[in-house]
């Protein structure tokens, strides 16, 4: 149990640190995650952007053959993983929008959603738990979102604000 | 024959044709028919992230074109939905038959 706990402590101070070591996606790293996946070499001419969105259709314009289901499979898990990757990198999908942020705390911020949303999972159970500290933490959280005060988690500022 | 069930008559003869036409329109369409574009789903477009359902007209119009491969690319759940969707489909076109044979014979 002990272990246990101490391992939890670890990952969570690891796992910010190894998001901010995760490597960024080269051309020649791509071709060789391809040519390791047994997919056609044609597509890693692309840029990685372009990589994780292709679908087997457009493979088959590009390379003029059709795609097995093996190489799907393959395709679509090289896809995840660059994806998932670039996100823990903070280069895509990591944005918080203030307006998001806004609906959800007027519309399900009794069940303490916007914590969830903004990266405060502790405090989101609680508010979830108390139906938003009685609806009156709800209606503070409100008016802190609203006039920027309340921001992101690990202090990261608003993708866009109002 | 009153005009109401003559309304109800014709009213059921249009939900009989759509029933048949819409498969034969998605048949007809090309497999890829779907697959580029803005999406629609609320999930992606407030949180940029994709939801269960994300993908399952692209894959089901792969599916009903015996693309399995790709249809199993845009969403797995497609080889799940389509068997009770097609059955759900069969029922509502019963459902209407059924009323339709009713009121042509009263």
């Amino acid at each position: 149990m002990k272990h246990l706990i101490m391992l939890a402590f670890l990952g969570m101070f690891l796992t910010p640190m190894l998001a901010n070591t995760a490597a960024k996606y080269s051309n020649a790293q791509l071709a060789l995650k391809v040519k390791a996946s047994g997919l056609p070499t044609q597509i890693s001419q692309m840029s990685v952007s372009d990589f994780v969105k292709i679908t087997p259709s457009q493979v088959k314009q590009i390379t003029g053959q059709r795609l097995h289901f093996k190489e799907v499979v393959a395709l679509k898990a090289l896809q995840h993983t660059i994806k998932k990757e670039l996100a823990k990198d903070g280069q895509s999908g990591n944005g918080k929008d203030q307006l998001i942020a806004i609906l959800l705390v007027i519309f399900v911020g009794v069940l303490g959603v916007h914590r969830f949303y903004l990266g405060y999972p502790l405090i989101g159970v609680i508010q979830l738990l108390t139906f938003g500290g009685c609806g009156i933490w709800w209606i503070i959280d409100f008016f802190r979102i609203v006039f920027g005060n309340l921001k992101p988690s690990r202090g990261r500022e608003y993708e866009s604000t109002l | 024959m009153n005009p109401r069930s003559n309304f109800r008559k014709y009213w059921h003869y249009v939900r009989i044709a759509f029933w048949i036409i819409v498969p034969v329109i998605l048949l007809v369409l090309p497999a890829d028919f779907f697959d580029q574009g803005q999406s629609i789903c609320l999930s992606i477009l407030l949180f940029k992230q994709e939801c269960y359902a994300c993908g399952l007209t692209r894959a089901l119009m792969h599916l009903i074109h015996f693309e399995f491969a790709e249809a199993y690319y845009f969403n797995i759940l497609a080889f799940i939905v389509f068997p009770l969707l097609a059955y759900q489909w069969f029922l509502w076109f019963r459902q209407d038959w059924k009323k339709l044979k009713l009121i042509r014979t009263s």
